[in-house]
């Protein structure tokens, strides 16, 4: 057995999938600077502040879904891994590539838009659901990633 | 069912009505008095009228109504009463609320109790923060066992200070003792910022010690005011702040014992709340010596009861319909199963009273989307039963009323997609029968899976935005119709359903029947050359073609429209697979009791973050294909809301 071969491949593909993690983290963390800042000044928008860190925190969830399915069909869970060609691990690695890589910058743009988000919340605490949705926005980006991650793999065959 | 039609009246009456007048229209709650000064500028009215007010008489109600209102909060915040998951109005009779239960005397003594109550906690609050800091400032020093007060004796001089982090403090006391030689030194305490000491020297040496003290970066520390030792310090600031939380405790007790009192208090509230409101519109008011003048609008269902109070009171009055450069005041009105929808509306912004209330029109994608987003139709009966429990439990109104009924009709939605895909909290069932039973039971989707078939959803989510934004674009050519512009509607809308229609045809159509794409391919290039000859029809000179040609280019923007309702399908297909990992994840701890223990516990855990994950997403991008896609294409946005002169207050509503 060479270095590499086509299961190496396919658990990278899986591996980079879970780094969308990178951009949720940085994301989540962004908005709970900001959000920490808020509640400094009003204790009650705890619950609303929660809402807007939250939303950076998708993309990590994304890619331990592609992850996770990637895993899945390759049977790393179940305890035998299928014995994978070159070619079929490489389009794992393909699979787990766009939510891999969109997932990291989508989720620090996302938090810097929730952090933006949290100042409006501040101040206009009625305006919340439009911080929301501007902070949704980014995310939209992210959603086709994972679309793209999920129909690559759905077309694998073994 | 849409947007309400306003009437704008103008009334003259009798000053000696007005009391009478203005209580009936209170009472009858759906006309809006509209700010009148601005007519004063005009000479014919500054002549003859001015605006009737009294200013000092709304600024003595007011600050009685926010000192009951700040009892009222004092007591809720102190008192012993549960609070509820949401707020709700109490219900009072309305012949309850004419007399006050006690004497203005007697509620002004009680909101005065209560006040004084928080005072007290406040000045309490003060004394204990001043202690904290104490605490703060003096325990680095709680090593240092000299009294505080102590500067020295006859021949010796001690003083305090701190250096910065990182000092090198052998070298230091190394260069003290080399120049000083009777001098002692001694370091404290330290914490991430300072380091805390103390030196002894002889009393004519002391300016020099100060001075290599100082190059090390020393700043001297006094105790003025302080007596004994840290230790005994730090002892009696815990004594005296046990005392004082003891004093707090106390006080909050008090309060919660006045509880009783809240209910004449609200009433009381209510009652400078009202005469507030009846004293404030009187600034609408333009009035003369003998008459005064209102203006106002009137939703035109209202019309003939607003003329009976009006006759009644021997006003004389007119109706209009508004002018056109008027700003009309926007009420809504839609049939009971849409209402919950207008939250949706009113959050992104009222339409304008020119515009189109879309409300009726999307409640049905808006629901439909939620489903196929959240589509487990596990969740679907939590969120449906859930919300049912709350409308049946609390007595809601307004937004919140709306946004819970919104989440019952999309969890109802969410069961309905559920079931079509297959999904029950993923797949609990084929999961725990094959860990537990043995067997293999699986829920048939009613329809298909979409893992099994992801292509066939990713068609179904982007035909239902092609319908979305094609209802959309309608919407737009009807109210361009509704103008007069029935050029515009064909050239900005019927072009585009020809091209989009043709495009769709021509590339997808052969799959139906051999003659489609052909078709589909004429049309698009009729739609297209209709839109490339009249896209810059209101340009001059160049830009007819430029026009023209950016038009074509927008065939970009509907693109990426369309293309955003794969959003459906990839949100859709996230909660399926989330639960699908909690369940696997749930059974890595094998059958048998302690397996079914960590299940159970897994199975909780993991769906309830699920769901709320999935339908805070649900809902977020339901709105937002609402927002950019549909509202994009027509919504004239920037209505004022409604805001009759009326009875609503925010602790009490009236019943007859």
């Amino acid at each position: 057995m060479s270095l590499i071969d086509g299961n190496t491949l396919a658990l990278l593909g899986a591996a980079i999938a879970a780094l969308a993690g990178i951009g949720s983290a940085m994301g989540v963390g962004i908005a709970g600077q900001a959000a920490a800042g808020v509640v400094a000044e009003d204790p009650k928008k705890f619950g609303k502040t929660i809402i807007l860190q939250a939303l950076p925190g998708t993309q990590g969830i994304y890619g331990l879904i592609i992850a996770f399915l990637i895993m899945v069909k390759i049977g790393l869970l179940g305890g035998n891994m299928i014995e994978l060609t070159i070619p079929q691990g490489a389009y794992f690695l393909a699979a787990g590539l766009p939510i891999g890589l969109v997932g990291i910058w989508s989720g620090i743009a996302q938090g810097k838009a929730a952090a933006a988000a949290l100042q409006l919340t501040a101040k206009r605490p009625d305006q919340m659901v439009k911080g929301i949705i501007y902070t949704a926005m980014v995310e939209t980006y992210a959603i086709f990633a994972l679309l793209v991650s999920v129909l690559i793999w759905l077309r694998i065959q073994l | 069912m849409s947007i309400v039609n306003m009437q704008r009246v103008a009334v003259i009456g009798l000053d000696t009505e007005k009391e009478k007048l203005m209580n009936q229209l209170m009472d009858f709650g759906a006309v809006e008095l509209t700010d009148q000064s601005e007519k004063l500028s005009e000479e014919i009215w500054a002549q003859t009228a001015s605006v009737d007010e009294d200013r000092e008489k709304v600024i003595s109600l007011e600050a009685k109504a926010n000192r009951a209102e700040q009892a009222l909060e004092v007591i809720d915040r102190y008192g012993d009463i549960k609070h509820p998951l949401f707020r709700t109005r109490r219900a009072v009779k309305k012949s309850q609320m004419d007399k006050l239960i006690e004497g203005e005397e007697k509620n002004e003594k009680n909101v005065d109790y209560i006040l004084g109550l928080n005072d007290r906690i406040h000045s309490i609050n003060e004394k204990i923060n001043k202690l904290i800091q104490d605490e703060a400032f003096l325990s680095p020093w709680v090593n240092y066992d000299l009294p505080l007060e102590t500067e020295g004796t006859e021949t010796t001089a001690v003083f305090t200070g701190v250096l910065p982090v990182g000092t090198d403090t052998e070298k230091l006391n190394a260069r003290l003792e080399e120049e000083i030689e009777r001098v002692l030194f001694k370091v404290v305490g330290s914490d991430k910022d300072l380091i805390y000491t103390a030196a002894l020297t002889p009393k004519e040496r002391q300016e020099d010690v100060l001075a290599i003290l100082k190059q090390f970066g020393f700043s001297q520390t006094a105790f003025k005011g302080y007596t004994q030792t840290v230790g005994e310090n730090l002892k009696r600031i815990a004594g005296e702040k046990d005392v004082l939380e003891k004093q707090k405790e106390e006080t909050a007790a008090e309060i919660a014992a006045a509880a009783g009192m809240k209910g004449g208090i609200e009433q009381y509230w209510y009652i400078l709340t009202i005469m507030r409101k009846k004293e404030k519109i009187r600034t609408k008011l333009l009035k003369t010596r003998k008459t005064f003048f209102i203006e106002g609008w009137v939703p035109e269902k209202c019309v003939p009861k607003a003329s009976a109070i009006l006759e009644e009171n021997g006003c004389y009055y007119t109706f209009r319909d508004p002018l056109e450069d008027e700003e009309v005041p926007v009420l809504l009105h839609n049939s009971s199963a849409v209402v919950p929808f207008e939250a949706v509306t009113e959050m992104y912004s009222l339409p304008d009273y020119r515009g189109f209330d879309p409300t009726s029109i999307f409640a049905l994608f808006y629901a439909v989307f939620f489903g196929m987003m959240l589509s487990d139709a596990g969740y679907g009966i939590l969120m449906a039963v859930g919300c049912f429990i709350v409308l049946k439990k609390f007595n809601l109104e307004g937004m919140t009323y709306k946004m819970i009924k919104l989440f019952f009709y999309c969890g109802i939605s969410t069961i309905i997609w559920g079931a079509l895909f297959g999904g029950w909290f993923g797949d609990i069932v084929a999961v725990f029968s094959r860990t537990f039973l043995g067997k293999e039971v699986v829920l048939q989707p009613i329809w298909f899976n979409p893992l099994d078939d992801p292509m066939k959803l990713l068609i179904l989510s982007l035909a239902l935005g092609i319908v979305h934004i094609f209802i959309g674009m309608g919407i737009k050519a009807y109210m361009q119709i509704k103008e007069g512009k029935w050029l515009d509607a064909v050239c900005d809308e019927g072009f585009w359903y020809i091209t989009i229609l043709g495009l769709i045809a021509w590339l997808g159509g052969g799959t139906v029947s051999t003659a489609l794409p052909k078709v589909g391919m004429y049309m698009s290039i009729i739609g297209a050359a209709g839109l490339l000859l009249t896209g810059g029809r209101h340009n001059k000179g160049f830009g007819k073609i430029t026009g023209g040609l950016s038009n074509i280019y927008s065939i970009t923007s509907y693109m990426s429209d369309i293309l955003s309702y794969a959003r459906l399908l990839a949100l859709g297909l996230a909660t399926g697979v989330i639960a699908q990992v909690v369940n696997t994840m749930g059974t890595l701890f094998g059958g048998g009791f302690g397996g079914l223990i960590a299940l159970v516990l897994i199975f909780i855990l993991g769906h309830a973050l699920n769901l709320a994950i999935n339908a805070l997403g649900a809902f977020i991008h339901s709105s937002r294909l609402q927002y950019v896609e549909f509202f994009g294409k027509f919504y004239l946005d920037g209505g004022e809301p409604f805001d009759p002169f009326r009875r609503k207050t925010k602790y009490i509503k009236l019943e007859d």
